[in-house]
């Protein structure tokens, strides 16, 4: 079951680069910042008091070196070839990979988003593989890179979307021996779920999302949930809860006033590129303003923010690969690649957990419109990285979806 | 007859700032790039390559430098702006030989800066023909642009904008005025049109016009030709451009209308990523104009070396965005002060002639089969040979500053 072409990876940055690292944070020249107050400090972005106390912190305190080997120890990696077919052909794919003692373990392939990476299942990772209580269910976890990010090869050719990942991504769960698994992801990761889902449904047997994207109703397929939202909206009754109305009127929000990013990595990523290559205090900023305004008051340490940082400047594309993706998947292209999977439908049962302080959120009938829904859960705290956050909420969401889809679906106890 | 003591001023950019630009440009490094990306991702990396090389090796500013101040004569004055702040403003200022040329106010946009007013400031000064008009001309730097200082509080918008240009031309003893500009230059002349016209600005010239489709019961007249006449190709081409502007070109837009200071570190910190993010501007926007490696760098040096950094010039986005700057009601003239357009084919917004009467009105129309975004750059010669046209005698604006016609003394009534 284990191909010599697995080989076992550590992150091991050299000497040069942290050198080189250290030069550009002392060449750093800041914004300045209007004067504003406390409650409208992030108004504009992220404010400059805030970056330089973090560059401050990189050139003097940041250990880098014991955080590699922290993430080595933690979390095993690996790099295999898989066959992205034409036009790209192989590419190498890094992943962390590690197995359950519990024989009849549930294979799981957690995916990552923007800006996130696969250190976003370090907190997971133990309860999932090896849960204190023997009753809960017990995962072989996969989490890869996505293609172009950290030490997943970039393809050369453009066109690297939710379809190709999902090819690569099931290839590679097959690689390891696991013909029937279940796919967790949020972000980036939600999509990618979804289109395993979509075309990769005889072995993906089961998608969990934290962040659950729709097409919104149309007055003509879904009349009621129109008149729904309408009279939600107006306060009235048989319209959606105030809770519902809440999410739509958030998500409006969002889209409204925070999706700049999208815009822009969505249409010229490449002109982005060249500051977030060039400068660390750049990409610093672009990054850090995601982890801030994400999260539900997540005591984010300025190592974790760093390390978040440092993974994107030190992947094999450099930070184009990541802002890349979004071009790639035709983001806010309404026929584009991103479009048609969140359109498509899958009778690959779903599951979903809200988190309250995450991007994207739906009135709760919107939810089962293109999968069959047998999971549906919802949390009063915790944002967008939900793993890194509420690790052991989510934990616990993944296990009971997994109940649920094994008494329907035999074919993933072991084979 | 000034009322604000400008103070000569000379570009000098301090030694420690170019070395310190030079430091950051020896230790560039790039992203990669998509084979045959072309512009589709944005910047092309060969260009940025060539540009940083040269911006490093053969580009001298000194000389640049020497040559602006040869040809600009620049000063700065103190203005003090409603429930605001006091800005220091640099400015372009030379009169006309011609002691009744008309005063006219020159306002730039972004990416552009004082300099677009370079080879048109001859032109209109002093013109070769007795026949045309001559004028006396002010071109400031927006606050946050160039050499002014830039706002430090939040709410600095087209109204404040407008209230600096408007305060300068009477502080430099121009009661009465008209107006030329492009980019944010069409909306803040379009605010000083609004705020201060008929009593002081007379009259406005802009080369960025912009339109809405005639409704019925609000243009009648026009809703019915409209809907009578076809569109020519020139207009079709025009829907066609101010499209892709609006799908895969305004990316930008979208994050300094809602993020400025977030991508604001990438500008301040990486010249690269500051030049990348012009350069693709000055090349997309314009209609083959042959940018010298120079003119493009000198260009991004201005923001490079501004005053407030180039973060600061991001902020009118957003201020504009919040206060409704683009809604049609912000951008309707008063009848009584005449407009003038010059319609340039690779302009950004590109709109059917028929559309530019339902803003303001129009009393002269030019129409050319070359040129973009900066006018004033690209095509001087037919830009000034509008701004003449539209003033010049027996044109409708002939005369509309009292006393100030444009032509020598002595010299009346219609050629």
């Amino acid at each position: 079951m284990v191909s010599s072409d697995i080989i076992p990876f550590a992150i091991s940055v050299s000497d040069e680069v942290l050198a080189d690292l250290q030069t550009r944070l002392n060449l750093a020249r800041f914004p300045k910042n209007l004067t504003l107050s406390i409650e409208n400090r992030w108004s504009y972005g992220v404010p400059t008091q805030s970056v330089q106390d973090l560059v401050e912190y990189w050139k003097k305190s940041f250990n880098w070196r014991k955080i590699e080997t922290d993430i080595n120890t933690k979390l095993p990696q690996f790099t295999t070839p898989i066959d992205a077919e034409n036009p790209h052909g192989i590419l190498t794919m890094h992943f962390v990979h590690k197995r359950s003692p519990n024989p009849n373990a549930v294979p799981l392939l957690f995916s990552h988003g923007w800006p996130g990476s696969f250190l976003e299942v370090g907190k997971i990772i133990e309860p999932l593989t090896n849960p204190s209580d023997p009753k809960h269910p017990a995962f072989h976890v996969v989490a890869p890179s996505l293609p172009g990010f950290v030490f997943s090869e970039a393809s050369k050719s453009p066109g690297v979307f939710l379809k190709t990942t999902a090819l690569m991504f099931d290839k590679l769960m097959k690689k390891l021996g696991y013909n029937h698994y279940v796919a967790q992801g949020g972000d980036w990761g939600a999509l990618v779920v979804k289109a395993l889902a979509v075309h990769h449904g005889d072995s993906c047997r089961g998608t969990h999302t934290n962040m659950l994207l729709v097409p919104p109703p149309t007055f003509l397929r879904n009349p009621i949930r129109i008149l729904r939202a309408a009279m939600g909206f107006m306060g009235l009754p048989g319209g959606y809860s105030k809770r519902e109305i809440d999410y739509l009127k958030e998500t409006e929000g969002f889209n409204k006033h925070e999706t700049g990013y999208q815009s822009i990595q969505g249409t010229k990523p490449q002109t982005l590129a060249y500051g977030l290559t060039d400068s660390p205090t750049a990409l610093l900023a672009w990054i850090y303003e995601k982890l801030h305004i994400w999260t539900d008051q997540y005591p984010w340490t300025p190592d974790e923010i760093l390390t978040w940082v440092v993974l994107y400047w030190i992947s094999d594309a450099g930070p184009v690969g990541g802002v890349r993706y979004y071009k790639e998947g035709q983001f806010g292209d309404g026929n584009g690649a991103v479009a048609q999977i969140v359109r498509a439908h899958s009778s690959v049962p779903l599951g979903v957990s809200v988190f309250r302080k995450e991007l994207y959120k739906f009135p709760d009938d919107w939810c089962g419109m293109l999968q069959p829904l047998v999971y549906h859960k919802f949390h009063e705290e915790g944002g967008h990285f939900a793993a890194h956050e509420k690790p052991d909420l989510l934990v616990n969401d993944i296990c009971r979806f997994t109940e649920i889809l094994m008494r329907r679906d035999k074919s993933l106890l072991p084979e | 007859m000034s009322t604000i003591s400008p103070v000569p001023f000379t570009l000098s950019i301090s030694d420690h700032a170019l070395a310190s630009l030079n430091s950051k440009l020896s230790t560039v490094q790039f992203p990669n790039e998509l084979s045959d990306a072309g512009w589709e991702y944005g910047a092309p990396l060969a260009d940025i390559k060539r540009l940083a090389a040269h911006w490093q090796d053969g580009y001298d500013w000194r000389k640049h430098e020497r040559d602006i101040n040869a040809s600009l004569p620049q000063f700065t004055a103190d203005i003090s702006v409603e429930g605001l702040e006091r800005l220091n403003i640099h400015f372009v200022h030379k009169r006309s030989a011609v002691e009744s040329a008309i005063p006219l106010l020159f306002v730039h946009g972004w990416p552009g800066s004082f300099l677009e007013v370079a080879k048109i400031l001859p032109l209109l000064t002093a013109p070769s023909s007795e026949k045309d008009p001559s004028f006396h001309v002010v071109a400031f730097s927006l606050p946050g642009y160039g050499f002014s200082e830039a706002p430090k509080t939040k709410g600095f918008a087209a109204v404040q904008y407008a209230e600096v240009g408007h305060k300068l031309m009477q502080g430099l003893g121009y009661e009465e005025y008209v107006t030329q500009g492009g980019d944010w230059g069409y909306i803040i002349t379009r605010k000083i049109a609004q705020i201060y016209g008929g009593r002081y600005c007379k009259a406005s010239h802009t080369n960025m016009p912009f339109g809405l489709r005639p409704q019925l019961l609000t243009n009648p007249f026009l809703y019915l030709k409209h809907l009578l006449t076809p569109y020519t190709a020139t207009e079709k081409a025009g829907l066609a451009r101010f499209a892709w502007f609006r799908e895969r070109g305004s990316g930008y837009a979208a994050l300094q209308s809602t993020q400025p200071q977030t991508v604001g570190y990438s500008l301040n910190d990486s010249p690269v990523g500051l030049l990348a993010w012009i350069y693709e501007k000055l090349v997309t926007w314009t209609d083959g104009y042959p940018w010298t490696d120079d003119e493009i760098i000198t260009w991004v040096s201005i923001y490079w070396f501004s005053r407030g950094g180039p973060a600061a010039s991001l902020r009118i986005y957003y201020e504009a965005a919040r206060t409704g700057a683009w809604d049609p009601s912000a951008q309707i003239v008063p009848r009584h002060v005449p407009i003038g357009i010059s319609l340039f084919p690779k302009e950004l917004f590109v709109l059917p002639k028929a559309w530019v009467h339902t803003l303001a009105n129009v009393v002269f129309i030019g129409e050319h089969t070359k040129g973009g975004h900066f006018a004033a750059y690209e095509r001087p010669q037919e830009l000034v040979g509008d701004v003449r046209a539209m003033f010049r005698k027996g044109a409708m604006a002939f005369g509309v500053v009292p006393g100030k016609t444009g032509y020598r003394n002595g010299v009346r009534g219609k050629l």
